[in-house]
């Protein structure tokens, strides 16, 4: 092998190591942050708003992420979020798209957007980290938020 | 040794209905004997533990399922819940009926084996269950029923809507042990869409409705403790061996109930030495696999907790000589689809398919007295032939909705949670453990209760069905 087709070589694989440890290790808060800012793109939403989500997720004594984000979902996401492209995509699309998702489900459920029957025209702000147990009765979409909806 | 009048295994629905009916039916001197593995969980401290709230130190030791039993295969798994009250706590709360062809599989479809029984000697059974649980449910369904359901139905969504009135009775609002409305010491369903632990506690549990029963004077209920085998003496049970905390004890009893599930029911008579072929074959579930539905311009809204509607448009019909029936389950938990303008043009549908009971599958005995082995070698291709018409059979049925694309799982959830059919009901021992009253075939004096008993499965989830047949089998003994 001569020796700049070597070091070629060498030079690819380090960048695949690099990128592919940059992925595998970047902190899950910061990548859900850049998935939530690049779907919500349209909505009327400061981003300090999605600062206070986390803020307040961090503080909880249930961490939703934790809950909601095994280990293995959150490769997946961030696999596909970087490697996807216009001509490659990786495998389990379905899972991707679904865990995706929910990372903007997670958030808009804890701000006002769905409350506002997802009015994209009106402001988005955070409102309380979305949970069950701490505030039953608050799924948005139910017939106790369209009561004209249902039988 | 003590001695009782009745010694019953295990606190679940199949357990507590049984114990209910006999209590109703015998004389105020009886006495009766509860063995319980679990403790009192109650539902206050189950949420606080998923508040992440501190725990009293007592129930710390609440068990789970996991480490109860020795399995190695990670494609399907079998889930309970091992405490008083046993899988009431960690149901969804669906109560569909059976239909009346379900209890007729080999005559009509020739497949699986028929009941010993039929819909007409079940249904009145079934009205106790659900005027006890306080079933929601709707005025038309696809099985008969002489009666309204106690409490009005669930809210359908705006996509259930549509489906109801184009398919009438084969979709309707599921029937549900979520009070529709507060009764008893249950408050209204608001819809958290949580259903394992409910927040508000509105779904029926055994704690909620029926704990009075295990404190009548008449009943003894005792916790820690794990029945191992049962004392038999010339094909009569003469009491039963239970371990609590480390020691063995034997206690003497006229009659005996296992009421634990389908895996302990079988355990417990296979290490009492109950030679039937078909004792803890047969271990069966159903399979479900999801689709997500998205809408070219249909929001879906306005619909009720995590389940709302059941379709039965392919449950039934002559394609069950081919493949499996299916019911099929609309959920309304909080997605979302993350495209502007599009955020609830979404659904998710369940679709769960009945499996024939396999001798293959089944319970073991392990080296350890307390673990039984269980073996799973897989579903019927029944299954498979099923899953293969699936997109077949959405297109036909679903095909008039404004839909832009259906994402089909493709692949089968590990469970659907109803363990059945290792202790299977039929006329003689020849084809089967017990008979249509639940009475051991060998065993005179004991009843074996629970989803054990299923000949066949069917898609519908078995709760009501099995507490119906504890309430039968104890109306028609005593």
């Amino acid at each position: 092998m001569k020796r700049r087709t070597f070091l070629g070589l060498a030079g690819l694989a380090t960048a695949g190591i690099a990128i592919g440890g940059y992925i595998a290790f970047q902190n899950f808060e910061k990548f859900a942050r850049r998935v939530i800012l690049r779907d919500t793109a349209s909505l009327k939403l400061d981003p300090t708003e999605i600062d206070k989500f986390f803020k307040a997720v961090s503080a909880g004594k249930r961490n939703v992420l934790d809950d909601l984000f095994p280990f293995h979902h959150r490769q997946l996401l961030k696999w596909h979020y970087y490697m996807d492209n216009g001509l490659f995509t990786l495998p389990y699309t379905v899972n991707y798209n679904a865990y995706r998702n929910k990372i903007v489900l997670i958030f808009l459920l804890s701000t006002n957007f769905f409350v506002n029957r997802m009015d994209e025209s009106k402001p988005v702000y955070f409102t309380s980290v979305y949970d069950p147990y701490q505030i039953p009765c608050s799924n948005p979409f139910s017939n106790l938020f369209y009561p004209e909806a249902g039988i | 040794m003590e001695k009782y009048d009745l010694i019953i295994v295990g606190t679940g629905f199949g357990a507590s209905f049984f114990l209910k009916k006999y209590l109703e039916k015998s004389l105020p001197a009886r006495k009766v004997l509860v063995l319980e593995r679990g403790i009192l969980f109650p539902h206050s401290e189950r949420l606080k533990e998923r508040r992440r709230e501190k725990l009293a130190e007592e129930y710390l030791k609440a068990g789970s399922y996991s480490g109860t039993y020795e399995y190695d295969n990670s494609n399907k798994s079998w889930v309970f819940e091992p405490n008083f009250g046993g899988s009431s706590n960690c149901w969804t709360g669906c109560t569909p009926r059976f239909l009346p062809n379900d209890f007729r599989m080999k005559s009509l479809y020739g497949v699986g084996q028929d009941w010993p029984l039929g819909y007409s000697e079940i249904a009145p059974y079934y009205d106790e269950v659900e005027e006890i649980m306080m079933i929601g449910g709707p005025a038309v369904t696809p099985f008969p029923r002489d009666k309204p359901y106690p409490l009005p139905p669930q809210k359908l969504s705006s996509v259930d809507k549509l489906l109801a009135k184009r398919y009438n009775e084969l979709y309707i609002s599921q029937p549900t042990a979520r009070a529709t409305v507060a009764v008893g010491n249950r408050n209204g369903c608001c819809t958290s869409a949580v259903c394992e632990l409910c927040p508000v506690d509105s779904k029926f549990t055994i704690e909620n409705t029926l704990s009075s029963i295990y404190k009548d004077p008449r009943v003894t209920l005792r916790f820690n403790a794990t029945v191992l085998s049962l004392i038999t003496e010339n094909n009569q049970a003469k009491g039963v061996i239970f371990q609590s905390e480390g020691k063995n004890y034997e206690v003497s009893g006229d009659i005996v109930a296992l009421g634990g599930n389908a895996v302990f029911n079988a355990h417990i008579l296979l290490a009492s030495g109950d030679s039937s072929y078909y004792t803890g074959r047969g271990l069966s579930d159903q399979r479900g696999t999801f689709a997500t539905f998205y809408f070219h311009d249909l929001d879906n809204v306005g619909g009720s907790s995590s389940i709302t509607a059941n379709g039965y448009m392919f449950y039934d019909g002559d394609s069950r000589k081919d493949y499996s029936g299916c019911i099929i389950e609309s959920f309304n938990e909080p997605f979302i689809r993350s495209e502007p303008g599009k955020w609830r043009k979404i659904a998710k549908f369940k679709f769960i398919f009945e499996d024939l009971p396999n001798d293959n599958n089944r319970v073991l005995l392990s080296n350890d007295p307390l673990k039984p082995r269980l073996e799973y070698v897989g579903h019927d291709k029944y299954v498979d032939k099923a899953m293969d018409h699936l997109e077949e059979n959405v297109q036909k049925y679903f095909s008039f909705l404004p839909i832009e694309k259906i994402e089909f799982d493709g692949y089968f959830q590990k469970s659907e949670f109803h363990i059945c059919s290792t202790t299977r009901m039929g006329k003689t021992s020849k084809d089967s453990v017990i008979d249509k009253n639940l009475i051991h075939h060998q065993y005179r004096n004991v009843f074996v209760l629970g989803s054990g008993a299923f000949p066949t499965i069917t898609p519908a989830n078995p709760t009501l069905t099995l507490s119906a047949l504890s309430l039968m089998a104890a109306d028609r003994s005593f």
